[in-house]
Protein backbone atom coordinates (compact mmCIF):
# COMPACT_ATOMS: atom_id res chain seq x y z
CA UNK A 1 0.00 0.00 0.00
CA UNK A 2 1.56 3.08 -0.87
CA UNK A 3 2.06 5.12 2.37
CA UNK A 4 1.12 8.49 0.96
CA UNK A 5 -3.00 7.07 1.02
CA UNK A 6 -2.69 5.70 4.42
CA UNK A 7 -3.91 8.69 5.52
CA UNK A 8 -6.74 9.24 3.23
CA UNK A 9 -9.46 8.31 5.92
CA UNK A 10 -8.17 10.87 8.21
CA UNK A 11 -7.76 13.93 5.39
CA UNK A 12 -8.47 16.48 8.61
CA UNK A 13 -5.34 15.02 10.57
CA UNK A 14 -3.07 15.84 7.84
CA UNK A 15 -1.41 19.16 7.33
CA UNK A 16 -1.92 21.27 4.58
CA UNK A 17 0.92 20.25 2.73
CA UNK A 18 0.00 16.61 2.81
CA UNK A 19 -3.18 17.38 2.54
CA UNK A 20 -2.21 19.41 -1.11
CA UNK A 21 0.14 15.95 -1.86
CA UNK A 22 -2.45 13.68 -1.11
CA UNK A 23 -4.90 15.52 -3.77
CA UNK A 24 -2.30 15.40 -6.36
CA UNK A 25 -1.59 12.10 -5.90
CA UNK A 26 -5.30 10.72 -6.03
CA UNK A 27 -5.67 12.75 -9.64
CA UNK A 28 -3.22 10.47 -10.97
CA UNK A 29 -3.96 7.22 -9.23
CA UNK A 30 -7.33 5.22 -10.65
CA UNK A 31 -6.74 2.86 -7.74
CA UNK A 32 -6.56 5.40 -4.93
CA UNK A 33 -9.53 7.43 -6.37
CA UNK A 34 -11.50 4.09 -6.88
CA UNK A 35 -10.88 3.41 -2.70
CA UNK A 36 -11.49 7.00 -1.49
CA UNK A 37 -14.62 6.29 -3.87
CA UNK A 38 -16.32 3.74 -2.12
CA UNK A 39 -14.90 5.12 0.95
CA UNK A 40 -17.40 8.19 0.67
CA UNK A 41 -20.07 5.58 -0.88
CA UNK A 42 -19.89 4.27 2.21
CA UNK A 43 -19.94 6.96 4.84
CA UNK A 44 -22.46 8.84 2.66
CA UNK A 45 -24.41 5.51 3.13
CA UNK A 46 -24.19 5.26 7.15
CA UNK A 47 -24.93 8.95 7.05
CA UNK A 48 -27.89 8.17 4.77
CA UNK A 49 -29.52 5.55 7.66
CA UNK A 50 -28.81 7.73 10.57
CA UNK A 51 -30.81 10.86 8.73
CA UNK A 52 -33.40 8.35 7.90
CA UNK A 53 -33.83 6.89 11.22
CA UNK A 54 -32.84 9.89 13.07
CA UNK A 55 -34.23 13.10 10.95
CA UNK A 56 -34.56 15.58 14.71
CA UNK A 57 -31.03 15.20 15.89
CA UNK A 58 -32.95 17.36 18.58
CA UNK A 59 -34.88 14.76 19.41
CA UNK A 60 -32.15 12.59 20.38
CA UNK A 61 -30.86 15.65 23.00
CA UNK A 62 -34.24 16.05 24.19
CA UNK A 63 -34.54 12.04 24.72
CA UNK A 64 -31.11 12.09 26.69
CA UNK A 65 -32.45 14.81 28.56
CA UNK A 66 -35.57 13.77 29.25
CA UNK A 67 -35.21 11.38 31.53
CA UNK A 68 -34.62 13.63 34.90
CA UNK A 69 -38.07 15.10 36.12
CA UNK A 70 -39.13 18.38 35.44
CA UNK A 71 -36.14 18.94 32.68
CA UNK A 72 -38.16 19.42 29.54
CA UNK A 73 -41.19 21.95 28.73
CA UNK A 74 -45.12 20.41 28.14
CA UNK A 75 -44.31 20.88 24.61
CA UNK A 76 -41.32 19.12 24.52
CA UNK A 77 -42.46 16.50 26.53
CA UNK A 78 -45.68 15.96 23.95
CA UNK A 79 -42.69 15.90 21.13
CA UNK A 80 -40.82 13.34 22.42
CA UNK A 81 -44.17 11.16 23.47
CA UNK A 82 -44.25 10.97 19.86
CA UNK A 83 -41.39 10.75 18.22
CA UNK A 84 -40.50 7.98 21.48
CA UNK A 85 -40.60 4.91 19.28
CA UNK A 86 -38.92 5.88 16.27
CA UNK A 87 -36.31 7.23 18.27
CA UNK A 88 -35.98 3.96 20.22
CA UNK A 89 -36.02 2.17 16.93
CA UNK A 90 -33.49 4.39 15.77
CA UNK A 91 -31.05 3.66 19.00
CA UNK A 92 -31.49 0.28 18.53
CA UNK A 93 -30.00 0.07 15.17
CA UNK A 94 -27.36 2.88 15.82
CA UNK A 95 -25.25 1.87 18.81
CA UNK A 96 -23.60 5.06 18.03
CA UNK A 97 -26.78 7.05 18.95
CA UNK A 98 -26.55 6.03 22.72
CA UNK A 99 -23.00 7.04 23.22
CA UNK A 100 -24.21 10.68 21.99
CA UNK A 101 -27.04 10.27 24.63
CA UNK A 102 -24.52 9.07 27.28
CA UNK A 103 -22.53 12.38 26.14
CA UNK A 104 -25.63 14.53 26.64
CA UNK A 105 -26.04 13.11 29.98
CA UNK A 106 -22.71 13.79 30.79
CA UNK A 107 -23.01 17.36 29.58
CA UNK A 108 -25.71 18.12 31.89
CA UNK A 109 -24.02 16.60 34.84
CA UNK A 110 -21.02 18.93 34.32
CA UNK A 111 -23.40 21.90 33.98
CA UNK A 112 -24.73 20.87 37.15
CA UNK A 113 -21.01 20.96 38.82
CA UNK A 114 -20.62 24.28 37.28
CA UNK A 115 -24.01 25.43 38.92
CA UNK A 116 -23.26 27.09 42.25
CA UNK A 117 -25.60 26.85 45.20
CA UNK A 118 -25.54 30.19 45.44
CA UNK A 119 -25.03 32.06 41.95
CA UNK A 120 -22.48 34.39 41.62
CA UNK A 121 -23.12 38.20 42.12
CA UNK A 122 -23.38 39.98 38.82
CA UNK A 123 -20.29 41.33 37.74
CA UNK A 124 -20.74 41.87 33.78
CA UNK A 125 -22.02 45.15 33.50
CA UNK A 126 -21.33 46.08 29.72
CA UNK A 127 -23.55 42.66 29.25
CA UNK A 128 -26.28 44.97 28.78
CA UNK A 129 -24.86 45.88 25.62
CA UNK A 130 -24.81 42.53 23.89
CA UNK A 131 -27.69 41.01 25.22
CA UNK A 132 -30.17 43.36 27.02
CA UNK A 133 -32.35 44.36 24.22
CA UNK A 134 -35.95 43.75 24.92
CA UNK A 135 -36.19 40.23 23.04
CA UNK A 136 -38.00 40.59 19.44
CA UNK A 137 -38.60 36.66 18.79
CA UNK A 138 -40.01 34.51 21.35
CA UNK A 139 -37.91 31.60 21.13
CA UNK A 140 -37.91 28.72 23.17
CA UNK A 141 -34.67 27.80 24.47
CA UNK A 142 -33.89 24.68 22.10
CA UNK A 143 -31.31 26.49 19.85
CA UNK A 144 -30.91 26.32 16.62
CA UNK A 145 -28.65 24.92 14.32
CA UNK A 146 -25.68 27.31 13.04
CA UNK A 147 -24.38 30.47 14.33
CA UNK A 148 -26.47 32.23 11.83
CA UNK A 149 -29.37 31.21 13.04
CA UNK A 150 -29.56 32.78 16.02
CA UNK A 151 -33.03 33.11 15.75
CA UNK A 152 -34.15 29.81 14.08
CA UNK A 153 -34.95 27.97 16.81
CA UNK A 154 -38.25 26.70 17.90
CA UNK A 155 -40.60 29.04 19.25
CA UNK A 156 -42.52 28.93 21.80
CA UNK A 157 -44.92 30.77 20.95
CA UNK A 158 -47.78 30.54 17.71
CA UNK A 159 -48.47 33.52 15.64
CA UNK A 160 -51.25 32.81 13.25
CA UNK A 161 -52.76 35.23 10.84
CA UNK A 162 -56.06 35.19 9.29
CA UNK A 163 -57.56 37.09 6.19
CA UNK A 164 -61.18 37.05 5.54
CA UNK A 165 -61.96 37.09 2.27
CA UNK A 166 -65.14 37.33 3.17
CA UNK A 167 -67.37 37.08 5.99
CA UNK A 168 -68.89 33.85 6.93
CA UNK A 169 -70.67 32.94 10.38
CA UNK A 170 -70.53 30.01 12.05
CA UNK A 171 -72.96 28.83 14.53
CA UNK A 172 -72.53 30.84 17.85
CA UNK A 173 -71.83 27.74 20.42
CA UNK A 174 -72.94 27.39 23.75
CA UNK A 175 -69.42 26.79 24.76
CA UNK A 176 -67.53 29.46 22.88
CA UNK A 177 -66.96 32.98 23.90
CA UNK A 178 -67.47 35.70 21.24
CA UNK A 179 -65.41 38.28 20.19
CA UNK A 180 -65.88 40.50 16.94
CA UNK A 181 -64.29 44.34 16.06
CA UNK A 182 -65.74 46.80 13.27
CA UNK A 183 -64.33 48.53 10.22
CA UNK A 184 -60.82 50.33 11.54
CA UNK A 185 -60.83 49.02 14.66
CA UNK A 186 -58.40 46.24 16.50
CA UNK A 187 -58.74 44.35 19.59
CA UNK A 188 -56.02 42.29 21.86
CA UNK A 189 -57.69 39.29 23.98
CA UNK A 190 -56.15 37.69 26.65
CA UNK A 191 -56.72 33.84 26.63
CA UNK A 192 -57.67 32.06 29.72
CA UNK A 193 -54.50 30.13 29.23
CA UNK A 194 -51.89 32.80 28.68
CA UNK A 195 -52.13 33.50 24.37
CA UNK A 196 -53.10 36.34 22.65
CA UNK A 197 -55.00 37.07 19.66
CA UNK A 198 -54.66 40.32 18.32
CA UNK A 199 -57.91 40.48 16.31
CA UNK A 200 -57.91 42.47 12.83
CA UNK A 201 -61.05 44.87 12.16
CA UNK A 202 -64.31 43.27 10.67
CA UNK A 203 -63.59 39.87 12.36
CA UNK A 204 -65.24 37.48 14.74
CA UNK A 205 -63.38 35.09 17.20
CA UNK A 206 -65.20 32.66 18.76
CA UNK A 207 -62.92 31.15 21.64
CA UNK A 208 -63.89 28.06 23.65
CA UNK A 209 -65.19 28.82 27.51
CA UNK A 210 -63.14 26.31 28.67
CA UNK A 211 -59.64 24.99 28.11
CA UNK A 212 -59.22 28.17 25.38
CA UNK A 213 -57.80 25.41 23.37
CA UNK A 214 -60.12 25.50 20.49
CA UNK A 215 -61.09 28.75 18.47
CA UNK A 216 -63.09 29.31 15.43
CA UNK A 217 -62.00 32.75 13.25
CA UNK A 218 -63.73 34.34 10.35
CA UNK A 219 -61.87 37.49 9.31
CA UNK A 220 -58.27 38.34 9.97
CA UNK A 221 -55.80 38.01 13.50
CA UNK A 222 -53.15 36.65 14.93
CA UNK A 223 -52.48 34.31 17.55
CA UNK A 224 -49.89 34.19 20.15
CA UNK A 225 -49.95 30.87 21.54
CA UNK A 226 -48.24 29.93 24.54
CA UNK A 227 -47.46 25.93 23.73
CA UNK A 228 -48.75 23.36 26.54
CA UNK A 229 -48.92 19.72 25.95
CA UNK A 230 -52.69 20.15 24.35
CA UNK A 231 -52.89 21.50 20.76
CA UNK A 232 -53.97 24.61 19.86
CA UNK A 233 -56.92 24.33 16.81
CA UNK A 234 -57.75 26.70 15.12
CA UNK A 235 -60.97 26.55 12.58
CA UNK A 236 -62.17 28.34 10.32
CA UNK A 237 -65.22 27.11 7.52
CA UNK A 238 -63.50 25.37 5.61
CA UNK A 239 -60.17 23.59 7.47
CA UNK A 240 -58.76 22.64 10.76
CA UNK A 241 -55.00 24.16 11.53
CA UNK A 242 -53.37 22.49 14.52
CA UNK A 243 -50.81 24.14 15.90
CA UNK A 244 -47.72 21.79 16.82
CA UNK A 245 -45.61 24.98 17.57
CA UNK A 246 -44.55 28.04 16.90
CA UNK A 247 -45.69 30.87 14.04
CA UNK A 248 -47.99 30.43 10.60
CA UNK A 249 -50.56 32.09 9.23
CA UNK A 250 -53.72 31.32 7.67
CA UNK A 251 -55.70 32.80 5.17
CA UNK A 252 -59.36 32.16 5.21
CA UNK A 253 -62.90 32.55 3.61
CA UNK A 254 -66.13 30.70 2.97
CA UNK A 255 -64.69 28.30 1.02
CA UNK A 256 -60.85 27.72 1.13
CA UNK A 257 -58.55 28.31 3.53
CA UNK A 258 -55.13 28.65 2.92
CA UNK A 259 -51.94 28.57 5.55
CA UNK A 260 -48.83 29.82 5.17
CA UNK A 261 -46.34 28.57 8.00
CA UNK A 262 -43.16 30.89 9.09
CA UNK A 263 -42.03 28.30 11.92
CA UNK A 264 -42.18 25.47 13.35
CA UNK A 265 -45.14 23.36 12.56
CA UNK A 266 -48.51 22.63 11.33
CA UNK A 267 -51.05 20.17 10.09
CA UNK A 268 -53.83 21.43 8.28
CA UNK A 269 -56.55 19.56 7.42
CA UNK A 270 -60.38 19.36 5.66
CA UNK A 271 -62.99 19.67 8.93
CA UNK A 272 -64.99 16.82 7.07
CA UNK A 273 -61.63 14.70 6.59
CA UNK A 274 -59.12 15.17 9.40
CA UNK A 275 -56.73 11.85 8.15
CA UNK A 276 -56.12 13.84 5.21
CA UNK A 277 -54.18 16.30 7.13
CA UNK A 278 -51.09 17.67 5.36
CA UNK A 279 -47.93 18.91 7.53
CA UNK A 280 -45.65 22.03 6.42
CA UNK A 281 -42.53 23.07 7.07
CA UNK A 282 -41.46 26.33 7.54
CA UNK A 283 -41.87 28.43 4.57
CA UNK A 284 -44.78 26.46 3.07
CA UNK A 285 -47.84 27.41 2.20
CA UNK A 286 -50.76 24.74 1.25
CA UNK A 287 -54.82 25.54 1.21
CA UNK A 288 -57.77 23.74 1.49
CA UNK A 289 -60.67 24.55 -1.26
CA UNK A 290 -64.19 23.38 -0.55
CA UNK A 291 -63.95 19.89 0.77
CA UNK A 292 -61.30 18.62 -1.02
CA UNK A 293 -57.85 16.95 0.38
CA UNK A 294 -55.15 19.81 1.13
CA UNK A 295 -52.85 20.73 -1.37
CA UNK A 296 -49.03 19.74 -1.56
CA UNK A 297 -47.27 22.26 0.48
CA UNK A 298 -45.53 24.82 -1.86
CA UNK A 299 -43.07 27.51 -1.34
CA UNK A 300 -44.33 31.29 0.32
CA UNK A 301 -42.96 34.57 1.08
CA UNK A 302 -43.98 34.46 4.56
CA UNK A 303 -42.26 37.42 5.11
CA UNK A 304 -44.81 39.49 2.81
CA UNK A 305 -48.11 37.53 3.60
CA UNK A 306 -47.72 38.20 7.79
CA UNK A 307 -46.31 41.78 6.73
CA UNK A 308 -49.58 43.08 7.74
CA UNK A 309 -49.37 41.86 11.18
CA UNK A 310 -46.56 44.62 11.83
CA UNK A 311 -44.32 41.99 12.37
CA UNK A 312 -42.12 41.01 9.61
CA UNK A 313 -41.75 37.12 9.79
CA UNK A 314 -38.11 36.57 8.34
CA UNK A 315 -37.29 33.29 7.17
CA UNK A 316 -33.69 32.30 6.06
CA UNK A 317 -33.79 36.02 4.74
CA UNK A 318 -31.04 37.35 3.16
CA UNK A 319 -29.71 40.28 5.48
CA UNK A 320 -29.05 42.03 2.27
CA UNK A 321 -33.20 41.56 1.37
CA UNK A 322 -34.15 42.60 5.25
CA UNK A 323 -31.69 45.81 5.14
CA UNK A 324 -33.40 46.49 2.17
CA UNK A 325 -36.88 46.63 3.89
CA UNK A 326 -36.18 48.07 6.82
CA UNK A 327 -34.38 51.34 4.80
CA UNK A 328 -37.81 51.53 3.02
CA UNK A 329 -39.74 51.38 6.20
CA UNK A 330 -38.05 53.48 8.42
CA UNK A 331 -36.31 55.97 5.53
CA UNK A 332 -32.83 55.51 6.36
CA UNK A 333 -30.01 54.34 4.77
CA UNK A 334 -29.31 51.43 5.84
CA UNK A 335 -26.07 48.78 4.12
CA UNK A 336 -24.55 45.66 5.30
CA UNK A 337 -21.00 44.87 4.59
CA UNK A 338 -20.09 42.40 1.95
CA UNK A 339 -19.05 39.99 4.20
CA UNK A 340 -22.84 39.90 5.85
CA UNK A 341 -25.06 40.23 3.44
CA UNK A 342 -25.50 36.79 1.77
CA UNK A 343 -25.88 35.88 5.61
CA UNK A 344 -29.84 34.53 6.74
CA UNK A 345 -31.84 35.50 9.46
CA UNK A 346 -35.23 33.80 10.61
CA UNK A 347 -37.47 35.13 12.81
CA UNK A 348 -39.98 37.72 13.87
CA UNK A 349 -39.49 41.41 14.02
CA UNK A 350 -41.37 43.89 14.97
CA UNK A 351 -41.88 46.80 12.54
CA UNK A 352 -42.84 48.95 15.43
CA UNK A 353 -39.15 49.36 16.85
CA UNK A 354 -36.30 51.88 16.57
CA UNK A 355 -34.72 51.77 13.63
CA UNK A 356 -31.80 51.13 16.15
CA UNK A 357 -32.80 48.35 18.18
CA UNK A 358 -33.55 46.48 15.19
CA UNK A 359 -30.22 46.51 13.51
CA UNK A 360 -28.99 45.76 16.93
CA UNK A 361 -30.82 43.15 17.12
CA UNK A 362 -29.50 41.88 13.98
CA UNK A 363 -26.16 42.43 14.80
CA UNK A 364 -26.19 40.40 18.03
CA UNK A 365 -27.51 37.18 15.89
CA UNK A 366 -25.33 37.98 13.10
CA UNK A 367 -21.93 38.74 15.48
CA UNK A 368 -21.90 41.76 13.67
CA UNK A 369 -21.92 45.61 15.11
CA UNK A 370 -23.88 48.69 13.83
CA UNK A 371 -21.96 51.67 12.65
CA UNK A 372 -23.35 55.57 11.61
CA UNK A 373 -26.53 56.23 12.60
CA UNK A 374 -30.15 57.39 11.09
CA UNK A 375 -28.23 61.33 9.73
CA UNK A 376 -24.95 59.64 8.14
CA UNK A 377 -26.70 55.99 7.67
CA UNK A 378 -26.16 52.94 8.87
CA UNK A 379 -23.84 50.05 8.41
CA UNK A 380 -23.65 46.60 9.83
CA UNK A 381 -20.25 45.08 9.93
CA UNK A 382 -18.69 42.32 11.29
CA UNK B 1 -29.34 35.13 46.37
CA UNK B 2 -31.84 36.72 44.40
CA UNK B 3 -30.64 36.78 40.85
CA UNK B 4 -32.10 33.15 39.77
CA UNK B 5 -35.55 34.41 42.12
CA UNK B 6 -38.23 33.20 40.14
CA UNK B 7 -39.85 36.93 41.11
CA UNK B 8 -36.33 37.77 38.91
CA UNK B 9 -36.97 35.89 36.57
CA UNK B 10 -40.92 37.11 35.78
CA UNK B 11 -39.96 40.54 35.98
CA UNK B 12 -37.34 39.73 32.87
CA UNK B 13 -39.77 38.02 31.11
CA UNK B 14 -42.19 41.19 31.81
CA UNK B 15 -39.58 43.37 30.03
CA UNK B 16 -37.35 44.41 33.64
CA UNK B 17 -34.30 45.06 31.46
CA UNK B 18 -32.77 45.91 34.61
CA UNK B 19 -33.81 42.19 35.95
CA UNK B 20 -32.83 40.41 32.39
CA UNK B 21 -29.36 42.33 32.28
CA UNK B 22 -28.75 41.01 35.99
CA UNK B 23 -30.42 37.84 35.04
CA UNK B 24 -27.90 37.03 31.95
CA UNK B 25 -24.69 38.74 33.87
CA UNK B 26 -24.81 36.37 36.75
CA UNK B 27 -25.61 33.29 34.22
CA UNK B 28 -22.26 34.54 32.55
CA UNK B 29 -19.72 33.25 34.60
CA UNK B 30 -21.58 29.88 35.11
CA UNK B 31 -21.54 28.97 31.72
CA UNK B 32 -17.92 30.62 30.96
CA UNK B 33 -17.17 27.65 34.16
CA UNK B 34 -19.52 25.01 32.01
CA UNK B 35 -17.50 25.38 28.83
CA UNK B 36 -14.15 25.50 29.89
CA UNK B 37 -15.07 22.28 31.38
CA UNK B 38 -16.45 20.43 28.60
CA UNK B 39 -13.74 21.85 25.64
CA UNK B 40 -10.65 23.60 27.86
CA UNK B 41 -9.31 27.07 27.30
CA UNK B 42 -10.21 27.07 23.79
CA UNK B 43 -11.43 30.28 21.92
CA UNK B 44 -14.35 28.99 20.60
CA UNK B 45 -15.59 29.73 24.50
CA UNK B 46 -16.23 32.92 24.41
CA UNK B 47 -18.79 32.30 21.39
CA UNK B 48 -20.37 29.60 23.45
CA UNK B 49 -20.68 31.74 26.03
CA UNK B 50 -22.55 34.70 24.27
CA UNK B 51 -24.49 32.26 22.09
CA UNK B 52 -26.37 30.75 24.93
CA UNK B 53 -26.79 34.06 26.25
CA UNK B 54 -28.29 34.68 23.04
CA UNK B 55 -30.66 31.77 23.31
CA UNK B 56 -31.75 32.21 27.22
CA UNK B 57 -32.33 36.01 25.94
CA UNK B 58 -34.73 35.62 22.88
CA UNK B 59 -36.03 32.72 24.52
CA UNK B 60 -36.70 33.46 28.18
CA UNK B 61 -40.50 35.68 27.19
CA UNK B 62 -41.15 31.34 26.55
CA UNK B 63 -40.20 30.04 29.67
CA UNK B 64 -43.19 28.94 31.41
CA UNK B 65 -42.15 27.98 34.88
CA UNK B 66 -39.58 30.31 36.10
CA UNK B 67 -38.97 28.17 38.87
CA UNK B 68 -37.00 26.07 35.98
CA UNK B 69 -34.35 28.38 34.88
CA UNK B 70 -31.80 26.65 35.78
CA UNK B 71 -32.94 23.68 33.24
CA UNK B 72 -33.77 25.89 30.63
CA UNK B 73 -30.24 27.90 30.82
CA UNK B 74 -28.93 24.09 31.19
CA UNK B 75 -30.77 23.12 27.69
CA UNK B 76 -29.51 25.99 26.03
CA UNK B 77 -26.19 25.53 26.84
CA UNK B 78 -26.31 22.03 26.38
CA UNK B 79 -27.63 22.15 22.68
CA UNK B 80 -25.08 24.85 21.75
CA UNK B 81 -22.48 22.31 22.68
CA UNK B 82 -23.54 20.24 21.10
CA UNK B 83 -23.42 22.06 18.04
CA UNK B 84 -19.97 23.20 18.36
CA UNK B 85 -19.17 19.23 18.86
CA UNK B 86 -20.42 18.54 15.63
CA UNK B 87 -18.14 21.03 14.03
CA UNK B 88 -20.83 23.96 13.59
CA UNK B 89 -18.45 26.33 15.19
CA UNK B 90 -16.28 25.39 12.28
CA UNK B 91 -17.87 25.15 9.42
CA UNK B 92 -16.93 28.36 8.31
CA UNK B 93 -13.11 27.57 7.92
CA UNK B 94 -13.64 24.86 5.47
CA UNK B 95 -15.32 24.91 1.70
CA UNK B 96 -15.92 21.42 2.09
CA UNK B 97 -16.59 18.40 4.69
CA UNK B 98 -12.72 18.31 6.63
CA UNK B 99 -12.80 14.76 6.04
CA UNK B 100 -13.46 14.79 2.43
CA UNK B 101 -10.59 15.76 -0.40
CA UNK B 102 -12.78 18.04 -2.82
CA UNK B 103 -12.00 15.28 -5.83
CA UNK B 104 -15.31 15.81 -7.40
CA UNK B 105 -17.59 18.22 -6.09
CA UNK B 106 -20.44 16.56 -6.80
CA UNK B 107 -19.58 13.62 -4.46
CA UNK B 108 -18.25 10.68 -4.88
CA UNK B 109 -19.34 8.51 -8.50
CA UNK B 110 -20.62 5.37 -7.15
CA UNK B 111 -21.73 4.00 -10.49
CA UNK B 112 -18.54 2.55 -11.17
CA UNK B 113 -17.71 1.01 -7.97
CA UNK B 114 -16.69 -2.83 -8.63
CA UNK B 115 -17.66 -3.29 -5.21
CA UNK B 116 -21.49 -3.49 -3.67
CA UNK B 117 -21.66 -0.85 -0.83
CA UNK B 118 -23.81 -3.53 0.88
CA UNK B 119 -20.90 -5.79 0.82
CA UNK B 120 -18.66 -2.98 2.10
CA UNK B 121 -20.89 -1.97 4.95
CA UNK B 122 -20.01 -5.66 5.84
CA UNK B 123 -16.31 -5.33 6.23
CA UNK B 124 -17.00 -2.75 8.75
CA UNK B 125 -16.06 -3.58 12.24
CA UNK B 126 -19.24 -3.44 15.52
CA UNK B 127 -16.83 -0.45 16.26
CA UNK B 128 -15.43 0.86 13.35
CA UNK B 129 -19.32 1.83 12.04
CA UNK B 130 -20.24 3.16 15.27
CA UNK B 131 -16.80 5.50 15.01
CA UNK B 132 -17.85 6.40 11.56
CA UNK B 133 -21.18 6.88 12.99
CA UNK B 134 -20.40 9.40 15.03
CA UNK B 135 -17.92 11.31 12.30
CA UNK B 136 -20.81 11.76 10.29
CA UNK B 137 -22.91 13.28 13.10
CA UNK B 138 -20.08 15.65 13.11
CA UNK B 139 -18.25 14.50 16.18
CA UNK B 140 -14.55 15.21 16.12
CA UNK B 141 -11.81 12.23 16.56
CA UNK B 142 -10.58 13.19 20.11
CA UNK B 143 -14.12 13.51 21.30
CA UNK B 144 -15.51 10.26 19.61
CA UNK B 145 -12.17 8.80 21.73
CA UNK B 146 -14.10 9.77 25.06
CA UNK B 147 -17.50 8.47 23.87
CA UNK B 148 -16.63 5.27 23.14
CA UNK B 149 -13.78 5.49 25.96
CA UNK B 150 -10.92 4.49 24.02
CA UNK B 151 -8.10 7.13 22.91
CA UNK B 152 -7.83 9.24 19.61
CA UNK B 153 -5.46 6.92 18.46
CA UNK B 154 -7.17 4.08 18.82
CA UNK B 155 -9.73 5.64 16.84
CA UNK B 156 -8.18 6.55 14.01
CA UNK B 157 -6.70 3.17 14.26
CA UNK B 158 -9.98 1.94 13.69
CA UNK B 159 -10.86 4.38 10.71
CA UNK B 160 -7.88 3.25 8.89
CA UNK B 161 -8.15 -0.36 9.43
CA UNK B 162 -11.69 -0.31 8.23
CA UNK B 163 -10.59 1.74 4.86
CA UNK B 164 -7.57 -0.72 4.07
CA UNK B 165 -10.42 -3.43 4.10
CA UNK B 166 -12.21 -2.01 1.90
CA UNK B 167 -9.19 -1.24 0.02
CA UNK B 168 -8.51 -5.24 0.52
CA UNK B 169 -12.38 -5.60 -1.18
CA UNK B 170 -11.02 -3.46 -4.43
CA UNK B 171 -7.97 -5.94 -4.62
CA UNK B 172 -10.17 -8.49 -4.12
CA UNK B 173 -12.76 -7.72 -6.79
CA UNK B 174 -10.13 -6.82 -9.44
CA UNK B 175 -8.18 -10.23 -8.56
CA UNK B 176 -11.81 -12.10 -9.56
CA UNK B 177 -12.24 -9.48 -12.68
CA UNK B 178 -8.89 -10.91 -14.11
CA UNK B 179 -9.85 -14.83 -13.21
CA UNK B 180 -13.24 -14.05 -14.67
CA UNK B 181 -11.22 -12.73 -18.19
CA UNK B 182 -8.76 -15.72 -18.05
CA UNK B 183 -11.69 -18.13 -17.88
CA UNK B 184 -13.71 -16.60 -20.76
CA UNK B 185 -10.24 -16.97 -22.52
Amino acid sequence: MNPRYDDTALFEALDPEERDALRRALGTDADAAEALALWYALRERLGAGLRRDLPDFDLLVLYALGDEPAVLAPEEEARLIAARPALEAALDAHPALRDVVRRVRADRAAFDDAWPAEPEPARTPDLASVVGQRAVDRQAERPSRGRRWAWRSAVAVAAVAFAALSVYLFQRDAGFETYETAAGETERIELADGSAVHLAAQSRLLVETEGARLVRLTGEAVFEVVPSGERFVVETATARTTVIGTTFGVKASEFETSVVLASGAVELAPRANPEAAVRLEPGQRSRVVGGQDPEAPTRADVTDVLAWTGTWHFQATPLADIVERLAAHYGVAIEAAPGLAGDRVTGPFSSDVAVGETLRTLALALDARVEGDAATGFRLVR
Amino acid sequence: MPSFDPDVVLRAQAGDDGARERLLATLEPILRRFFLSRIGGQPDVDDLVQNTLLRVHTGLEALQNPARFKAFSMKAAVFELQDFYRGRYSGREYLYDPDRPPTDPSGPDTAGLRVDLERALEVLTPKARRILELREMGYQYKDIAEMVETTEAAVKMQVKRAFERLRGLLTLAGLLFLLSLGTAL
